[in-house]
């Protein structure tokens, strides 16, 4: 039969209950059968554990354990090692790539198309900004571009 | 060796004499508490995972940081509960089930999950924590034999404190329930 309580009576049993809360439930497991049921096993548990002998160490370990104190100055040697390896071999690496001749074949800026230049020049002061100037130019421009067009797509 | 003082104050001391390299205290701190860790780590795992989680938690100790927050004692049952934890994981090996009743380890001896066998010869406190689980058994570990708060339990295993009581709880539940009539 279980009782609302009695995670209250695993806290009091562990000494986790302030005044007030210790006094209410003893109240409590004095009238409540399943509680104090409870209260008498968690007592009987914590008895058998505390007399619960510990396992022996056998005698062996100690000097096993001692030995750990050098172990770990090995390591850490080792890991110092290690340590000065990785940033030897990065400093080479770095030292290398930064040494090394620059053998790749330079690659010839690509040269502007005429009718590219022709649309990103402004017009000179000697040019109208009238409609009839503009059209001839914009013609011009349509021009080059359907040669140029043309001459890419031919084939060779 | 310079005479110690007594209890924590002769931990404490060992500790810092550690810290700057001193070997000999190194050693009698593993003389004054090698026994019980590892009757704790026994009890955690098994006899044969208990040498190397002391081992690992003596080599631990000389590179963590004692705050002096709680005993020696208790920060180094702290740093074994750990390296218990993470050798449990390295070996990736299942520990012992709820429903197994021989020992976890393969050179361990048999034991028998009976509580009659616990009636007739006094069970050591591996033995009688075997068919838990890991995390059962640490908080029982923690709470009936170190006699930690909730509280610092929680902080031990970086859980909330109502995982802690809900562990306590269910670990008390199978133990009472195997020891039925015993307790």
């Amino acid at each position: 039969m279980d009782c609302e309580k009695f995670a209250q009576v695993h806290a009091y049993h562990d000494g986790e209950l302030d005044a007030p809360s210790r006094a209410a439930l003893e109240k409590h497991v004095e009238a409540c059968a399943a509680c104090a049921e409870l209260l008498a096993e968690l007592r009987g548990l914590s008895r058998m554990i505390a007399d619960a002998p510990p396992a022996t160490m056998p005698e062996r370990l100690a000097s096993r354990f001692h030995g750990t104190w050098h172990a770990a100055a090995v390591d850490r040697g080792a890991l110092r090692t290690v340590s000065w390896l990785t940033g030897a071999a990065a400093a080479l690496l770095v030292g290398a790539i930064l040494m090394w001749p620059n053998t790749r074949p330079s690659v010839p800026a690509a040269r502007s198309s005429a009718w590219e230049v022709a649309a990103v020049t402004p017009p000179t002061s000697g040019e109208s900004h009238g409609g009839s100037d503009e059209d001839a130019k914009l013609v011009l421009v349509a021009q080059w571009i359907a040669n140029d067009l043309s001459a890419e797509g031919a084939p060779r | 060796m310079a005479q110690l003082p007594a209890g924590d104050d002769a931990d404490a001391e060992l500790i810092r004499r550690i810290g700057r390299g001193d070997e000999a205290a190194f050693r009698a701190l593993v003389d004054r508490h090698a026994r019980y860790l590892y009757g704790i780590a026994a009890s955690l795992t098994n006899v044969t995972d208990a040498e190397d989680v002391v081992q690992e938690t003596f080599a631990a100790v000389l590179t963590a940081r004692f705050r002096g927050e709680s005993a020696v004692r208790t920060w180094l049952v702290q740093i074994l509960v750990r390296q218990a934890a993470m050798h449990r994981r390295k070996r990736r090996r299942p520990m012992a089930s709820l429903d197994a009743g021989a020992g976890s380890g393969a050179e361990e001896p048999a034991r028998s999950a009976s509580p009659i066998a616990g009636a007739e010869a006094k069970l050591d406190l591996a033995a009688m924590l075997e068919t838990l689980s890991p995390e059962h058994r640490q908080v029982i570990v923690l709470r009936e034999v170190e006699q930690m708060s909730y509280d610092e339990i929680a902080r031990s295993l970086g859980v909330p404190r109502g995982t802690v009581e809900s562990r306590l709880h269910r670990a008390r539940a199978e133990l009472r329930e195997r020891f039925k009539g015993y307790l």
